[in-house]
């Protein structure tokens, strides 16, 4: 694994714009970047695909178990949230995407920071914007990039012809909008109709969600978070209109970082696995706390091995206000290539490894400043 | 662990959506009208300027038959009304006597939505007669073709439609008319629809992890 200095292309910014990748510079800083990149070996790739896979069925697992135990209590859920976990897992809805991000330096296992399975981040770059690059960077040069492919396979295998599918993001951003209409485009292609929507133009008729024509929103796919959507005002309605989420309301044993204790305690030092757990005292040394519902790096502390505060993200509000649901972690000596600290985004589609994105900070943690850094192998 | 490693870079990318690139494939989606070029009716006295009214009473009372047995039931007018629009869903009964008695019960135009239905009768009352789902989608009309070797000369394939215009036959759904040549499609039911009720949290935050 090595950090590639490489000559952006000088009209970089119009093929992404060509892509309708709108996002390639946020607040004015570039986040897509291609003046460097990484390469790997396929050995290399070939680890983190097993690492990445590994884990999502070590998860699926966990998930199983709690359903199966009624364990939620050390996911604070609500009694309604967890009514629709176990029913949407019990009902088996399918999930659609997820990622987990390692931390690696291209030796000895590579180690989960976070698994984001419920609205992860940097999709369309990871499939498209980097695929497209490699095609006039190095076109005999390798990817670890199936997405596309596994998207309109996933959406096929989901079983919703002659459903429309409704897809809803928050309005105003440029970057969930070019998700969302990416993951629209994937269903399109699968054959399936699609809509969009904004999230705060769901309708409730008394008895199902509309649309803003008034037609019955049956297939919600939200890049929304679900413990957001179950505070607002039509949470009690999900479970009643009988919409079908996705992504499925199981994910949310996974889109929490108590899974990384959970996951420690089922599979005790497992190679991909940081010692995790809900008790600061229980982790030695350098450790990192991080809120169960945090997004972007938010709330994330890194402690020094003298508890002493080595770096701080501030959180957002409603973070602050669960401040005890934390996790703490053991800190990971965060490789370091010129100067960037890069985190390996491994896509799982449909619960399949199958592509890497890679973002990388100037500082040990990855937050929503990060720059998008494409791959290859060879 | 031993995997073969068969996912790797994609050959081929191609978008139908998103940017400028890729339009191939999206063209399909033009409107195109399920009822072009389609001999539509509405009602016997329609029917009859076309063709011979005996032949068009037996097609007619034919498609309405098949429309009885293929349309979706609803138990209560509102669930059917949710679902094809305002004063748009009636019994068998209603559907049996055709348009012309249907459109004859229907009050004048300003009236209050609520009176529009000839028959309000509370659901669990029909139930009691013993048969559980009675409200089902009027007829908009019949399209009209030539009968394939039946007793009529001439065949009628039943219609109705929804509050978007979409347009179905039996348990098909044909596609979405023009609204030029279809105009006055049924009311949605304006059952007060509430918005705003997720989004809140979102407003202050950027989303996605």
């Amino acid at each position: 694994m090595q950090r590639l200095a490489v000559d952006p292309r000088p009209d970089w910014r119009e093929r992404a714009e060509e892509l309708g990748f709108a996002f390639h510079t946020i607040d004015g800083q570039p986040y897509w970047c291609e003046d460097a990149a990484y390469c790997f070996s396929a050995a290399q790739i070939d680890e983190l695909d097993d690492a990445a896979q590994r884990l999502e069925e070590m998860s699926l697992d966990l998930v199983e178990d709690v359903v199966r135990r009624g364990a939620y209590e050390p996911f604070r859920l609500s009694d309604t949230a967890c009514a629709m976990i176990e029913e949407s897992w019990r009902r088996q809805d399918k999930n659609l995407y997820g990622r987990f991000d390692f931390a690696w330096a291209g030796s000895g296992p590579p180690k989960l920071l976070e698994y984001n399975a419920d609205t992860p981040t940097a999709l369309y770059e990871s499939s498209v914007v980097q695929w497209e690059w490699l095609d006039s960077y190095c076109a005999h040069c390798d990817q670890f990039n199936g997405i596309h492919e596994m998207l309109i396979e996933a959406w096929k295998n989901f079983g919703l012809w002659g459903h429309r599918v409704h897809f809803t993001c928050v309005r105003d951003h440029a970057e969930d909008i070019g998700t969302v209409d990416y993951l629209r485009d994937t269903a399109l292609q699968a054959g399936l109709e699609t809509g969009r929507i904004f999230v705060d133009e769901i309708g409730w008729n008394g008895k199902r969600f509309v649309d803003l024509v008034a037609k019955p929103i049956t297939v919600l796919f939200k890049l929304y978070p679900w413990e957001w959507l179950l505070q607002e005002g039509f949470a009690g309605h999900i479970g009643p209109s009988g919409v079908r989420m996705i992504e499925p309301a199981w994910k949310m044993l996974l889109s929490t970082k108590a899974l990384l204790p959970l996951l420690w305690d089922r599979f005790p030092d497992h190679e991909n696995l940081l010692p995790a757990s809900f008790e600061a005292d229980a982790i030695r040394g350098a450790r990192v706390s991080k809120p169960f519902w945090g997004r972007e790096g938010a709330g994330i502390t890194r402690l020094a091995a003298d508890g002493s505060i080595a770096e701080a993200v501030p959180g957002q509000a409603e973070i602050a206000e669960a401040a005890d649901a934390m996790v703490w972690q053991q800190a990971v000596e965060m490789p370091c290539f010129d100067g960037f600290y890069p985190v390996l985004g491994v896509w799982m589609i449909a619960s399949r490894a199958c592509g890497l994105g890679i973002r990388e900070d100037n500082s040990p943690i990855t937050r929503n400043s990060s720059r998008f850094v494409p791959h290859l192998f060879e | 662990m031993s995997r073969s490693h068969p996912r790797r870079k994609s050959r081929v990318i191609r978008l139908a959506l998103m940017g400028t690139v890729g339009l191939v494939g999206l063209t399909g989606c033009e409107e195109k009208d399920p009822l072009a070029g389609q001999d539509v009716i509405r009602d016997q006295a329609e029917c009859s300027s076309k063709a011979d009214p005996d032949a068009c009473r037996m097609a007619l009372a034919d498609a309405r038959e098949a429309h009885l047995r293929s349309a979706p039931r609803f138990a209560s007018l509102t669930d059917c009304e949710d679902r094809f629009g305002l004063g748009n869903c009636g019994t068998p009964q209603q559907v049996l006597a055709g348009n012309d008695a249907f459109r004859a019960a229907q009050p004048a135009a300003g009236t209050a939505p609520q009176s529009a239905t000839p028959q309000q009768t509370a659901p669990q009352e029909q139930t009691a007669q013993g048969s559980g789902s009675l409200f089902m989608p009027m007829l908009m009309g019949y399209m009209l073709g030539r009968g394939l070797g039946g007793t009529s000369p001439w065949a009628a394939q039943p219609l109705y439609r929804d509050p978007g215009n979409t347009v179905y036959s039996g348990n098909r759904n044909l596609g979405q008319l023009s609204t030029s040549r279809f105009p006055d499609a049924p009311k949605a039911t304006p059952a007060s629809i509430a918005r705003g009720g997720f989004g809140t949290t979102g407003r202050a935050f950027t989303v996605a992890g």
